[in-house]
């Protein structure tokens, strides 16, 4: 009995700890990438743990200074550029080493090899240089970072409202067709959302929404709205229909219920729904390449940093920033998870 | 003017359940009245029509004559005490009792006193800031009726509120209810299916069965004088044996024959049995009136299965032309040199027409 619990237990964290580690590997690929200076992108083999600092070596000779980059796999130094130009020196020091330095902190440091001997200093890499890099020259991902919480926003209003009325009938009427409906909601969900975007697109231009959040958010709604109806009905079928009778009788009318009783006792069920309404919004690109290209979500302006730019270092930085609201929203919920199928505590 | 009348009452769902089939019913101030039945009869759905929780298909309710059908529930001036307590758990204990007073638009100074009052009597005041979660079956039962009295309401509701309890709490909060009844003197319906606690609760019993209504009357009178078989089979506890004999006249006087025995019945029902004469009857007899008589003076001899013994009384479980018959008697008694008993009906005894199930007297 005791071997065998041992042997289930192994096979089970076996199991967890392989689903972590194919979880997390791509995560911290991300993470250790967007960190990387472009000397480092071009290393090989890769660094598993960025550096986080650079032993350089500077030479005198011919009038020029020898720059040479310290590099444990051949235990040596490899030297990089030639030249006098302090402009360039710094240049080359930000572009592929991640290093800020000006003029002045160069030639003062540098002007010591001047004397004959050798320079070995050590400089700290920016580790923050990638995502400044990402916001500078994609000049408009301040604004995308704000579309995409505005679209996530409308988002999860419009779904959350819509779908938690309609689970709500679900849950405490019975109508005819209530069955049909709840099934037809969900044929709502297997259309992919490329197939109807163009449509969708004439509709919003007809309404004047094309490139804008309020839009983007209504069509990312559509899909959500079925799935939220489908989880907020067993979310108050959770709620016991005594608790709402009980308030009829001491003298509430319905809304009063509804808004005194039976929201209340959903709210920590509707949270943990709106986390897939925040998804939808947050993670898509390609609704927003067809129907918002003009005014882009954070998603749609990586999406497009990746495909044109051969920086990887820049493309992850990006998705770090795309991945981390996600990550910190999700864990801001976490707790409520478990009340998502209608096991309603408090 | 009766203080609450229903009138006709009919409920049907979903166009073809007959839930309820055309009841009438008084109910007077100041009563404590329990519906009684088996689950299925329409007992909690009549309860729920009178709260307003349920709509009435046809007929009318009407209190203190004025017409309710379509009031909603808030405007009834009923409150309610539900199986399931239904005390709502985000709230703590005196904002659950407070709940209704401040949608009265009550003074905030006013909900407290009361809060605090009701509270005091239904023994829950330490609790007052906890939330029901925190408390025990019984205690959220205690909330459930402070908040219910706060209301001051003209009638009280009560749905099978002690069936969630375990036995030993249910007879004490059965006598705590009571006595709430008795201090305030509001109308009460209480719906169970237990007619041990009917009995002991009520001032009338409304025995239903099938969406009818069976009997009406004191408890008393529900077990002493059973209209129907259902009743004297529903009431009681062990309950009524009964006997499929024949009626028979010799000389003037009538009898209930079976294999087993011949009964002499009372001259009263002579007017009303001399129809049945030649027919099969229904006799109903309750276990206590079967006593355990000397040789020689035994209407018949019955073969005991079982005794078991309650320390005040024991119950005989004996078989009679291969039927189970129970018999309630104070004398202690073993089966082992009581294989046989010898039995004699003394007191009362139900007549019953077999097709109608319905009383003779």
């Amino acid at each position: 009995m005791k071997n065998k619990s041992i042997i289930t237990k192994t096979v089970f964290y076996l199991v967890i700890a392989t689903m972590v580690i194919a979880i997390l590997i791509p995560f911290f690929f991300f993470l250790s990438t967007s960190v990387y200076s472009e000397y480092e992108v071009y290393e090989f083999p890769r660094r598993f743990i960025p550096r986080t600092s650079f032993d350089l070596k500077i030479d005198w000779v011919d009038d020029k200074y020898d720059f040479a980059v310290f590099d444990d796999e051949i235990n040596d130094y490899e030297l990089l550029i030639q030249t006098d130009d302090l402009d360039k020196l710094r240049i080359f020091l930000k572009r592929n080493l991640s290093i800020q330095r000006t003029n002045e902190e160069i030639d003062r440091d540098f002007s010591v090899s001047k004397n004959g001997e050798p320079l070995l200093i050590t400089y700290k890499k920016d580790l923050l240089y990638n995502y400044k890099t990402f916001f500078s020259i994609t000049n408009n991902a301040g604004k995308a970072v704000l579309n995409s919480v505005i679209a996530a926003g409308f988002t999860i209003i419009i779904s959350l409202f819509f779908g938690s009325l309609a689970g709500y009938a679900m849950a405490r009427y019975k109508f005819k067709g209530r069955e049909r409906l709840s099934l037809l909601l969900l044929v709502v969900r297997m259309f992919p959302a490329v197939a109807v975007a163009i449509p969708m697109l004439v509709y919003l231009i007809k309404m004047n929404l094309d490139n804008t959040m309020i839009g983007l958010a209504i069509v990312y709604s559509v899909g959500n709205i079925a799935l939220t109806a489908w989880i907020t009905s067993s979310i108050f079928t959770g709620i016991n229909v005594e608790l709402e009778e009980a308030s009829y009788v001491f003298g509430a009318t319905k809304f009063k219920t509804f808004i005194k009783i039976t929201l209340p006792l959903a709210v920590p069920g509707l949270i943990a729904c709106s986390m897939y309404a925040f998804l939808a919004a947050w993670n898509d690109s390609i609704t927003a390449l067809i129907l918002s290209n003009n005014n882009p979500t954070l998603s749609l302006v990586i999406y497009k940093a990746i495909g044109s730019s051969s920086a990887i270092q820049l493309s992850a930085a990006g998705a770090v920033i795309l991945i981390m609201p996600a990550l910190v929203f999700t864990f801001i919920i976490k707790n409520y998870i478990n009340q998502l199928w209608g096991e309603v505590k408090l | 003017m009766e203080f609450l009348e229903l009138k006709n009452i009919t409920k049907i769902y979903q166009k073809d359940i007959l839930a309820i089939d055309n009841i009438n019913l008084k109910i007077h101030d100041g009563e404590f009245l329990v519906l009684l039945g088996p689950s299925g009869c329409g007992k909690t759905t009549t309860m729920r029509m009178i709260a307003g929780l349920e709509e009435v298909t046809e007929g009318e309710i009407l209190l203190e004559g004025k017409l309710m059908n379509h009031l909603q529930p808030k405007d009834r001036g009923v409150s309610m005490i539900f199986q399931s307590y239904a005390v709502w758990p985000h709230m703590t204990v005196f904002e659950n009792i407070a709940y209704a007073l401040k949608l009265r638009k009550m003074k905030k100074d006013d909900i407290k006193r009361k809060v605090l009052e009701v509270a005091a009597k239904a023994n829950i005041s330490e609790y007052i800031n906890r939330y029901p979660t925190q408390l025990s079956g019984g205690q959220r039962q205690r909330v459930a009726v402070a908040r219910a009295m706060a209301v001051e309401p003209k009638l009280f509701l009560m749905d099978e509120p002690l069936s969630n309890l375990d036995a030993k709490l249910r007879v004490s909060m059965r006598t705590d209810l009571k006595e709430v009844h008795n201090e305030l003197g509001a109308t009460s319906i209480f719906v169970t299916h237990d007619q041990a606690e009917a009995m002991s609760l009520a001032d009338r019993i409304v025995v239903m069965n099938t969406g009818t209504i069976e009997q009406i009357g004191t408890p008393n009178e529900i077990y002493h004088d059973s209209k129907t078989i259902f009743v004297a089979n529903f009431i009681g506890s062990p309950s009524t044996n009964f006997i499929d004999a024949e009626i028979v006249k010799v000389d003037n006087n009538y009898f209930a024959k079976t294999e087993a025995f011949e009964l002499l019945l009372d001259s009263k029902f002579n007017e009303n049995i001399s129809k049945y004469v030649g027919e099969t009857v229904v006799l109903g007899i309750r276990p206590e009136n079967f006593i355990v008589v000397d040789k020689k003076e035994e209407l018949f001899n019955l073969d005991v299965i079982i005794i078991e013994p309650q320390g005040s009384h024991s119950i005989v479980v004996g078989r009679l032309l291969g039927k189970q018959i129970k018999i309630v008697t104070s004398k202690i008694l073993d089966l082992k040199s009581n294989k046989t008993l010898p039995i004699k009906i003394a007191g009362d005894y139900f007549i019953f027409d077999k097709k109608t199930e319905k009383r003779i007297y």
